[in-house]
């Protein structure tokens, strides 16, 4: 047996006789049995639970409406299904206007009611629920129910599909299967208010990494420094060391020898846990993510790091004590160094990223992704803000949209919540009114005027076209920064639970999930003058909102919905949940001219386009999906790597589809043939934002936050607007990056344990949003591991020098 | 470099450098020569701080010489062929804690490229001989000094080399563990080998060794064999006496007038009388002169100097001589 081999399985054999190792497999052990018995338990159930009540006080009020005979006949139906003392609880809570002094109902209670009425036989009548049958969904159950051949499973579901025709806004609509964390097979709590596939897509990811980078990244890597430490003072300790030494090997060898084999330790504890996690998450969880398997080298390679650095100082100072403090300062090192890097960038790479660009009224404007409208400032070569921001963080901004005839333009911004969601103090929008400066329309192309003055290669200042029409006119550039270029007005207030504010056409229309308001733009000055009032009073007459419902009657978006304008304008395409409807103006009102229902389970973040002849359809995690004008599915492709979607829209003048990735990749899509080829690939893997200007021109928001103006005939890029960076910018950039860049990184190793366990190159910067547009960090695999690995290499090379110098 | 030398040490120095900026300079050895024959059995001898072990580390490769040049077996010492024909037991040797006898020695015969099959079967033999026999499946962390010391001694000769180095083979035995060594080495000596011994036990090593060196300041004092460091070191007293006498005390006061002596009373009137000659004659012309005086000659010993008082007379004399 070779020497080196010889002394690798002693390390093995001491790692076995070691207590601690035994102590540490004992105490994964009853980690892992104590963990086995938790699984889902999953029941096929159109039930309710208190999660599936999304608005339990407008609930209420509508179930007591109906208990008193008023309001929609749907609602009635249901009201009459009730207990009888709970309608009078009902009506008793509702009439005492805050429900003090009466026990209110909670959610719980109102599932717990609705699901008797959900087992009901005689729910259904074609006069309770007139628009049930033309409903394709509900269709085949009306019809085995009128056969009174229905099931009870059937019966739960055509009830269920009543009540969410009762109060689609008060209630989520429905999965078909409930889900529990369960214990030994008892049920732990309400069901899970999430899907099975957005467990796998969001929560396992979480979870499992939370445990890896958490239980094992850190404790146990810990405990196996501490464990493993004195391995190497050990051996070279003077008594053993000699008698080693006058044996016919080489000292490198040797302690490389020895460290390995302090490894092989590490390797049977970590192999162990992960492989009982792996068959417990898939026993129990249904969760066989062969990620799991491969987070054992890369643990393994974390604890590789730390080891590297306790055997040096092992060498050096020949005490395990030693060993383990100079673990614990480089770790602190490395934390710092990564803390402030991974503070900083998103921060400084990520949320300045340009997600909108704009040319309106000859001035460049973009939005970025902490939702900032920016107007380019050719005198300082910056962003400056358009409008006094009141959202920090991850925000969305509406807009802005322009109405030249008016010369004003409308925006607004909101944060974007956890799990989803937008918030804002107000849903008021956001005014701005140009000057009537004559022949400043947006008949001449904006960029041959943007061009003229504002290209960072000339510093000259703009002529006639500066963007500040306010009175503040900043002297400097760190003035400018703070200054906004105009005091915007506040206008009507969005109506609720806001999807997206698009321009159809001419109009301006919100997409809620109570409809599709259309902006009625006259009533603007009428909402402003409601506002301040006259002489102190209200004016009755402006109460009125701004926003007209247009959408076709009981339509109603699920709180996973996603529109947009199509290509020539005269309609839009909706997504709601996993359906899609085709929408057109019949009149001053919308009607649905085609509809279609995709597979998956309807809670997939989704962005979706149409023009006459196509529809495409991306979502995350899945592959784009083709489909014809009448919504019939036609291809499906998907984008190299799996990347996911971040943005789309159709090339003028054209049938191809522009798609921009999350990972800076643009392509156009031939839909017809279901081909994509690269667009720019100059600038692959840097954009953030597409604009078409005429099918031959494009501005490209280019990271971190610099728009570029691309003439795609010479395919080159005919202008640069970058913006001068911050001093914080500039220490990130110049200091920061670069030593994070060379300084090992065993923490960011995370991040390969995140690759592998959701296999997306992308993370989002909060928790999950659903929302595709959002921009997200990019995974950053191998700088890590390279530069760990020159660390390692490093640190053993100088071991390795130490030892072979080193007289003992 | 000559073959038939089992070790050859040619002005062999070294010097140690201590501190991180001032750099103090400690000679541990400076310019040493040394020859040990094939087959003899050597002994090192020298106070603490002597070098001893710093020309043991020089000869195994665990640090570098300043200067001159060493051999073993005809190879440059330290390296891997010479380092393959040695067998080492070190001084305060420790196994690591999880080692059972057998596992050591089939790790240290791994280590020493011994096949597997030679391994089991020589393991049983040297245990056995060794005295660890039946002991063998106990943690090494559980044996005494004396055991592991033993043990220790097994794995040097497991691979039979051609060359022993024993650092203070003995230390921590007992008087009879202390024979079966030299009994050991006795027998490692007829079976041609050689053996290189590093003992502070003078008397072990004036027992066990052909030749003995003393070394003090980093000096080789003396080589040689015992009788030869004797004349070296106490050539001038070729003869020390001692007599037991008896007779009248007034005449044994007036012999020790005559004579620089040591005079002592023993039990029943008799007296000891100890003193050192230049010759034969010296002794023979003592002895007319008792007679004369009418004094009894009831005892006669010629006795010799120790190795202890060699050793002693070498390690100060050239102490004095510093």
């Amino acid at each position: 047996m070779k020497p080196y081999l010889a002394i690798l399985i002693d390390s093995f054999w001491e790692a076995i006789g070691n207590r601690i190792l035994w102590a540490l497999l004992l105490g994964w052990s009853l980690i892992l049995l104590g963990l086995a018995p938790f699984g889902y338990i999953s029941e096929r159930s159109f039930k309710l639970s208190s999660v599936d009540i999304d608005n339990r006080s407008q609930l209420v009020s509508n179930l007591a409406k109906g208990a008193n005979g008023n309001g929609n006949v749907s609602v009635q139906a249901v009201a009459r299904k009730l207990d009888a003392e709970f309608v009078t609880r009902l009506k008793q809570v509702a009439e005492s206007e805050d429900g003090q002094g009466r026990r209110p109902i909670n959610a719980s209670e109102l599932a717990e009611q609705l699901n008797q009425v959900v087992q009901k036989e005689d729910l259904y009548s074609e006069d309770s629920f007139p628009s049930a049958a033309r409903r394709t969904r509900l269709q085949p159950l009306i019809e085995v129910a009128e056969k009174s051949t229905i099931t009870n499973e059937e019966l739960e579901e055509l009830n269920r599909e009543l009540l969410q025709l009762a109060f689609p806004l008060e209630l989520n609509r429905p999965q078909g299967e409930q889900l529990w964390m369960g214990y030994a097979g008892f049920k732990l709590g309400d069901p899970l208010p999430v899907s099975r596939r957005q467990i796998k897509q969001f929560f396992e990811p979480i979870l499992l990494s939370s445990i890896i980078k958490l239980g094992l990244g850190i404790l146990a890597v810990f405990v196996a420094i501490v464990v493993t430490s004195p391995i190497i003072p050990d051996t070279f300790r003077s008594g053993s060391l000699h008698l080693l030494l006058s044996k016919p090997i080489s000292r490198v060898w040797l302690y490389l020898a020895k460290f390995f084999g302090g490894c092989i330790f590490v390797l049977v504890n970590i192999t162990f846990v992960l492989i009982g996690l792996y068959f417990i998450a898939g026993l129990r969880f249904d969760i066989w993510n062969a990620g799991l398997l491969v987070c054992i080298p890369i643990l393994m390679f974390v604890f590789i790091i730390f080891y590297s650095v306790s055997g040096l100082a092992g060498l050096v100072w020949g005490n395990a004590i030693v060993c383990v403090v100079a673990c614990m300062i480089f770790w602190l090192f490395c934390f710092s160094l990564g803390f402030m890097h991974d503070a900083l960038l998103p921060q400084i790479e990520v949320l300045p990223q340009i997600s909108r660009i704009r040319t309106i009224d000859k001035k460049l404007m973009t939005v970025n992704e902490r939702g900032e409208l920016g107007v380019w400032n050719p005198q300082f070569l910056i962003w400056q803000p358009a409008l006094e921001m009141d959202v920090r963080g991850q925000a969305r901004t509406f807009g802005p949209i322009y109405n030249a005839q008016r010369r004003l333009m409308i925006t607004k911004s909101f944060f974007r919540v956890p799990f989803g969601g937008l918030q804002a103090r107000s849903r008021k929008i956001s005014i701005i009114r140009l000057e009537n400066t004559p022949g400043t329309t947006d008949a001449t192309s904006p960029a041959d005027e943007l061009s003229e003055s504002t290209a960072q290669s000339t510093t000259k200042e703009a002529e006639g076209s500066s963007p500040a029409k306010s009175d503040l006119q900043p002297a400097s550039i760190s003035e400018a920064r703070k200054t906004p270029v105009w005091m915007g007005d506040t206008g009507p207030e969005l109506p609720a639970q806001l999807f997206d504010v698009v321009e159809l056409g001419d109009t301006v229309l919100a997409v809620c999930r109570g409809g599709l308001f259309r902006l009625d733009l006259d009533k603007l000055e009428l909402n402003e003058a409601g506002q301040k009032g006259l002489f102190g009073l209200k004016l009755p007459w402006t109460t009125q909102s701004a926003f007209e419902n247009i959408a076709p009657k009981d339509y109603f978006l699920s709180s996973n919905s996603h529109a947009s304008p199509t290509q020539a304008g005269d309609g839009l395409i909706v997504y709601s949940s996993g359906s899609l409807d085709h929408l057109a103006y019949d009149g001053d009102a919308l009607r649905v001219v085609n509809s279609g229902k995709l597979d998956g389970d309807g809670t997939e973040a989704t962005l979706v386009e149409m023009n006459s002849t196509f529809c495409v359809v991306a979502r995350d995690g899945l592959p784009l999906k083709i489909l014809d004008a009448e919504l019939k599915p036609l291809s499906e492709l998907s984008l190299p790597g799996d990347q996911n979607v971040r943005q789309m829209a159709w090339v003028p003048d054209s049938p191809d589809l522009s798609i921009l990735t999350h990972t800076g990749n643009c392509y156009r899509l031939d839909c017809a043939s279901a081909k994509l080829t690269a667009l720019v690939p100059q600038l692959q893997g840097q954009v953030t934002c597409i604009d078409w200007q005429g099918s031959e021109e494009l501005w490209l928001g280019v990271k971190p936050n610099n728009v570029y103006r691309v003439d795609l005939v010479s395919n080159s890029v005919e202008e640069q607007f970058i913006p001068q960076a911050t001093i914080l910018e500039r220490v990130f950039r110049w200091g920061v990056k670069p030593a994070y860049l060379i300084n090992p990184k065993p923490a960011a190793l995370d991040t390969a344990m995140s690759y592998v366990l959701t296999g997306n190159e992308t993370q989002a910067l909060g928790l999950v949003t659903n929302d595709l547009e959002a921009a997200q960090i990019e995974i950053d695999l191998w700088t890590p591991i390279i530069s760990n690995f020159i660390f390692v290499a490093v640190i053993l090379g100088f071991s390795c020098w130490y030892v072979s110098r080193k007289e003992y | 470099m000559t073959d038939s030398l089992a070790i050859d040490v040619r002005q062999v120095r070294k010097a140690y450098r201590d501190g991180w900026i001032a750099k103090k300079v400690f000679e541990a050895l400076r310019g040493v020569d040394l020859a040990v024959q094939r087959g003899e059995v050597f002994g090192l001898l020298g106070p603490n701080g002597a070098g001893k072990t710093t020309l043991i580390k020089i000869l195994l490769g665990i640090v570098r010489c300043s200067g001159g040049e060493a051999f073993l077996l005809g190879s440059p010492a330290g390296s891997r062929i010479a380092r393959q024909r040695i067998g080492y037991l070190p001084e305060n040797l420790s196994f690591p804690a999880h080692h059972t006898a057998i596992r050591a020695l089939q790790l240290y015969g791994r280590l020493s490229h011994v096949p597997e099959d030679v391994i089991r079967k020589r393991s049983g033999e040297l245990l056995e001989l060794v005295g660890l026999a039946g002991r063998e499946k106990e943690l090494v962390r559980k044996y005494s000094k004396g055991m592991r010391q033993r043990l220790g001694l097994a794995q040097a000769m497991l691979h039979e080399p051609e060359l022993l180095i024993l650092d203070e083979p003995t230390d921590g035995l007992d008087p009879v563990g202390r024979s079966e060594i030299r009994r050991l080495i006795s027998g490692l000596r007829a079976q041609g080998k050689t053996v290189f011994l590093n003992s502070h036990i003078l008397q072990e090593v004036e027992l066990v060794c052909d030749r003995v060196a003393i070394l003090a300041g980093g000096t080789l004092r003396g080589v040689g064999t015992p009788a030869e460091l004797t004349t070296q070191f106490h050539g001038a007293l070729t003869a020390r006496v001692r007599m037991d006498l008896a007779g009248d005390v007034a005449t044994l006061e007036q012999l020790r007038s005559e004579r620089e002596c040591e005079l002592l009373p023993l039990p029943n009137s008799k007296w000891q009388f100890a003193t050192a000659f230049e010759s034969q004659a010296e002794v023979d012309q003592m002895i007319d002169r008792i007679r004369q005086l009418n004094i009894s000659v009831l005892k006669l010993e010629r006795t010799r100097p120790t190795l202890e008082e060699v050793f002693l007379s070498a390690v100060t004399s050239k102490a004095e001589d510093a």
